[in-house]
């Protein structure tokens, strides 16, 4: 059965054989590169139906040897290169994600275009999920670039049982987790933390010996830091919670791959630092509160890819709507 | 030789902190952001092998 579809680009209307699928072409009409959509995506590319479409078969070869994503459920092989930067330091392309080949992302995300669609060629930021001009997937939680090593795929969402969201069994799963990865949770972080360490503690002892001069250098050196060691441990958590393998050097992606996040992070930091203190002051326990709750305010940062009061609101609504449990 | 046996213990305690500091942290790390996944209703890895 061929498959129709517009082309992106002039929205001439097109046919092929549908084994084309998924493959790259040039569009007959206007020369412009193309993907060839699968059949089941056909609803949600743009259909003007205006023209009788013209047959062509320009499928570029090179692409079409490795052009057959249907299987990119199971398993990808992914290539090193963390220069383009998904949604969060944990989105990424997936099963549906039309990801075009990683070179070509890379050079992509290096030259300031954004993520091309490969159902409809369309260019989109980086930060998207979905195409915009196809509503193809772009990226999907729970899968990342990362080296060259096999990634395994996990669905979507996953309703947590009663039993899986009580603290035992959160303290059974983080520990089937923990053992797994242990050098790299254990080491990664320690290295992170010495490596911070030393290069702050002059800055404090600096700092503290101006006097008053401390009140404006340690603060913001402490949310600093912090932003630091947030960005990098986290990085390496969410990566062994979703089998990734992290490896000791992950921790410190805040200075590679996670830099992006460090303002926010930044920013983050010196809110919750704000808001813990003035809740101490008034009466203490909106600051204990705070503090219990601050660590979804980071994950969710990082995860989502939010500014600091984002973050901030988003932790507040996941711990209240969830305070037994996230308390 | 009391005070030997103080000195040591107090060494010992006093690496012990450190060393399950090191060791207690990120495992409280993960576990904050395992809890966060569910939470959120994202899978763990851990998931698909049960």
């Amino acid at each position: 059965m061929p498959i129709e579809f517009d082309c992106p680009h002039c929205h001439h209307r097109l046919r092929t054989p549908d084994d084309k699928a998924g493959m790259s072409a040039k569009c007959p009409a206007c020369g412009e590169r193309i993907w060839v959509p699968f059949p089941h995506q056909l609803g949600n590319t743009a259909t003007s139906g205006a023209d009788d479409p013209e047959e062509f078969d320009g499928i570029e070869d090179e692409v079409a040897a490795d052009g057959d994503h249907s299987d990119a459920l199971d398993e990808r092989d992914v290539v090193p290169g963390e220069s383009v930067q998904p949604r969060s330091l944990m989105g990424t392309v997936g099963d549906d994600a039309w990801l075009d080949d990683e070179a070509e992302q890379d050079s992509a995300a290096s030259s300031g275009r954004g993520r091309r669609c490969r159902a409809c060629g369309a260019e989109n930021q980086l930060s998207d999920r979905e195409c915009f001009a196809c509503g193809a997937t772009l990226l999907r939680r729970g899968q990342r670039r990362h080296g060259r090593q096999q990634v395994r795929s996990l669905p979507d969402t996953h309703v947590a049982t009663e039993e899986q969201m009580t603290i035992g069994g959160l303290m059974s799963d983080t520990w089937k987790i923990y053992s797994e990865d242990l050098a790299a949770v254990v080491i990664g972080p320690f290295l992170l933390s010495l490596a911070i360490s030393a290069v702050s503690l002059p800055i404090f002892i600096c700092g503290i010996a101006t006097g008053v001069g401390a009140l404006l250098i340690v603060p913001p050196a402490i949310a600093f830091t912090s932003a630091l060691a947030a960005v990098g441990v986290n990085f390496v958590y969410f990566k062994a919670a979703r089998g990734e393998r992290p490896g000791i050097g992950d921790a410190f992606a805040a200075f590679s791959a996670g830099s992006g996040y460090l303002g926010s992070m930044f920013l983050l930091m010196i809110l919750i630092g704000l808001m813990t203190f003035l809740g101490l002051l008034l009466l203490v326990v909106p600051g204990l509160l705070l503090m219990m709750i601050s660590w979804t305010m980071t994950r969710a940062m990082i995860d989502e890819n939010l500014d600091a009061v984002g973050a901030v609101s988003r932790g507040w609504r996941l711990s209240m709507d969830n305070f037994e449990r996230s308390c | 030789m009391l005070i030997a046996l103080v000195a040591i213990g107090v060494a010992i305690a006093g690496s012990l902190v450190p060393m399950g500091m090191v060791f207690a942290g990120p495992y409280l790390g993960l576990l904050c952001t395992v809890t966060y996944l569910r939470l959120t209703d994202q899978p763990l890895a851990i998931d698909d092998l049960e």
